[in-house]
């Protein structure tokens, strides 16, 4: 496991290949989306919502 | 809240066993983090097997759990002394480092485990399963003061660590403590979660992976309640890390770490037997790897594989002394055990029952293994112990673009693994399979972590505000879950008050409890949460094999086996819902039942759920 943990230093001090970089943030973009949708899909917007106003009206 | 004085003494004295014991057998630890949940993992540990002990010595009495608590005080009082020192300094060190985006998370973090601690200390009601038998089943140990073999109860052979817990909290305070220890081993993991990022990546990761660990939303819904698998997903999840410690720095007492957590594991429920498996086949190719000696690798096996069969093999042999079968009732076709109802089988897994043809199991069981992630998340028709939440769908799959990192190569193929033995053998369900949660928000906290920091601003900052948004929901969700609980502990009311008017059955136990002489035995018609009685009892539930009503032609041959089986009282659910027909009869409506309670059943109370009779035997 420490030659592993070595190997992965030596990566990190790689440049990511420019399609990793661009497939990456796509996805991050995806994983915000998909994220955002889950959660308001499923009614957490109104649960806030009904939340926030029985403490502030 | 006097539970809160409780837990804390309970969580000294075991922090203080475990560190007493891990100074004497236990490896040299990497960070005073893991030595923290490394003591309190072995702690509690100690503390179930000492009542087990205890109980199978018929010493289950209320003192006993104060002298252990002391014991454990007094064995670690140095270490606990040192540690809570060392501790002070390093987290005021590390409060100063941590930037304020973690910060956040963490008070996230912290307002979701209060709001989960709120509901672990109302008085149990509701949930079938703690009622019925994880908390049930301890309360007649303590009534009986041993181990006793209830063999109408469903679990009353299967391994129980967590109840020898829940066993000490009922007779050091009650049951609101048990829910309240299990809600501890929650707040635990999540700790253990970060501190393994912390040693394996950074402590960033750490705070997003505890924090998607804390808002799943299977573990907040059970981590207050008073059920096994957050505890068990504890010991399994220590268990790991001793294993991935084991792995980078080797050395016999890391392994022993391993088989002790793996032996308390498999000593608390049955599904831990398959990560057992799972390890004891890793740590054989890590020491084939090495090209390590046989006499060697024979050594290393028996030292990992005899201390974890060592520390669970009392459940097992006791099921095998009572039912012939030492994980009954499963896999009752392969051991011959006692007669059972239903079929708990092992043989294969269920999609693959369901097919007939080689390559239509083939179809099931990719189709299963390629979907269950995605139907936990999105199928609410699977209920909360489905319930897995987003992020494990959303995060994990942007590790592999990173396969060139060992470790989280390793993470991934531990992950993979783990997962199809989850979904293709361990009843794919994630209740049962907490650990493998812990594991997987490890790779989702490292891809979040990854995000929050992107060179790509935009990115961070739509990441950081979205997973902080996701967080709010979740709150929310715990809220909207602890809600009740805010109730009740704002309001006047006591827990006699409230389970009077939640729970069905108080008001028929109370009578119980009342007026029946101490030596009665009760019948549970119709009922099988049977905690709040206090009175030895028995279920009528038709996969118990000791009262089969269609073997019994007329009302005096049933009365004949009541007599034999030494029932003297009948409690009764008078109105059997739909959903439970096909397991009960409606007694009421039964010509059979009928007969036999105008023959020889007396009226002593009556409210609107439930009866309970008297049995007059004829003299």
């Amino acid at each position: 496991m420490r030659s592993i943990i070595k190997e992965d230093v030596e990566v990190d001090t790689e440049r990511e290949h420019p399609l990793i970089e661009w497939g990456e943030f796509v996805l991050g973009l995806g994983a915000c989306v998909l994220m955002g949708y889950f959660f308001y899909s499923k009614g957490y917007w109104g649960l806030l919502t009904h939340i926030w106003s029985s403490f502030f009206g | 809240m006097v539970e809160l004085v409780y837990i804390v003494l309970m969580a000294l004295g075991s922090t203080g066993a475990g560190l007493a014991l891990l100074r004497t057998v236990g490896p040299t630890s990497t960070s005073r983090a893991e030595e923290l949940v490394f003591s309190i993992g072995v702690g509690l540990g100690c503390l179930a097997l000492c009542t087990m002990f205890l109980g199978l010595l018929g010493l289950l009495f209320e003192p006993v759990f104060y002298v252990l608590l002391l014991a454990g005080l007094l064995l670690g009082r140095k270490q606990l002394i040192g540690m809570a020192g060392r501790l002070q300094g390093r987290l005021a060190e590390r409060s100063l480092a941590w930037d304020s985006f973690s910060l956040c998370i963490v008070v996230f973090v912290g307002l979701a485990l209060a709001l989960n601690l709120l509901r672990a200390l109302m008085p149990p009601h509701g949930a079938v399963d703690p009622l019925a038998y994880h908390l049930a089943l301890p309360n007649i140990y303590l009534i009986k003061h041993y181990l006793s073999f209830e063999q109408t109860l469903t679990g009353s052979l299967y391994p129980d660590n967590i109840g020898m817990l829940y066993t000490a909290a009922i007779g050091l305070r009650g049951a609101s403590l048990a829910q309240v220890v299990h809600w501890f081993m929650g707040a635990v993991t999540v700790m253990a979660i970060w501190c393994f990022c912390r040693d394996y990546f950074n402590s960033q990761v750490g705070v997003f992976a505890a924090a998607i660990y804390a808002f799943t939303p299977v573990f907040i819904f059970f981590s207050p309640l008073a059920y096994v698998d957050v505890g068990v997903a504890l010991f399994q999840f220590l268990s790991l890390w001793a294993l991935f410690k084991w792995m980078r720095e080797g050395g016999d007492r890391t392994l022993l770490l391993v088989g002790i957590f793996t032996g308390l594991a498999m000593g608390s429920k049955h599904t831990a037997l398959f990560l057992g498996m799972a390890s004891s086949l890793a740590i054989f190719l890590r020491l084939l790897k090495l090209k390590e000696p046989p006499k060697k690798m024979a050594r290393s096996l028996f030292l990992f594989g005899g201390v974890a069969l060592l520390l669970a093999m009392p459940w097992y042999l006791r099921a095998l002394i009572y039912a012939g079968n030492p994980v009954w009732p499963v896999a009752n076709e392969l051991f011959g055990g006692l007669p059972y109802g239903s079929n708990f089988s092992i043989a294969m897994p269920s999609v693959v029952e369901t097919s007939g043809l080689q390559w239509e199991r083939i179809k099931d069981l990719a189709y299963v293994a390629a979907t269950s992630l995605w139907e936990w998340a999105w199928n609410g028709q699977l209920g909360w112990q489905r319930a897995t939440g987003i992020y494990y769908l959303a995060l994990p799959p942007v590790a592999l673009f990173h396969w060139r990192r060992a470790r989280l190569r390793w993470l991934i193929l531990g992950s993979a693994l783990y997962y199809l033995m989850v979904v293709l053998y361990v009843d794919g369900n994630p209740r049962y399979n907490l650990a493998f949660f812990a594991l997987l928000s490890i790779l989702a906290g490292w891809v979040a972590q990854r995000f929050s920091a992107h060179r790509i601003r935009s990115l961070r900052l739509l990441f950081n505000s979205t997973f902080l948004a996701t967080l709010l929901c979740g709150l929310a969700q715990s809220y909207a879950l602890a809600y009740p609980a805010v109730h009740f502990t704002l309001s006047r009311q006591d827990s006699e008050q409230f389970l009077l008017a939640t729970e069905g059955n108080y008001k028929a136990f109370s009578f119980v409890n009342r007026q029946l002489p101490p030596d009665a035995k009760v019948l549970l018609q119709g009922i099988v949460k049977g905690y709040y009685c206090q009175r030895e009892y028995m279920w009528d539930h038709p996969y118990q094999r000791l009262l089969q009503y269609g073997e019994y032609a007329t009302a005096e041959q049933m009365l004949e086996r009541m007599k034999e089986l030494r029932i003297t009282h009948i409690v009764r659910m008078i109105h059997i819902p739909p959903g439970r027909i096909n397991f009960f009869p409606q007694y009421f409506t039964d010509s059979k039942h009928e007969e036999f309670r105008k023959k020889f059943l007396k009226l002593l109370y009556r409210d609107n759920g439930y009866v309970v009779f008297e049995i007059s035997y004829p003299s």
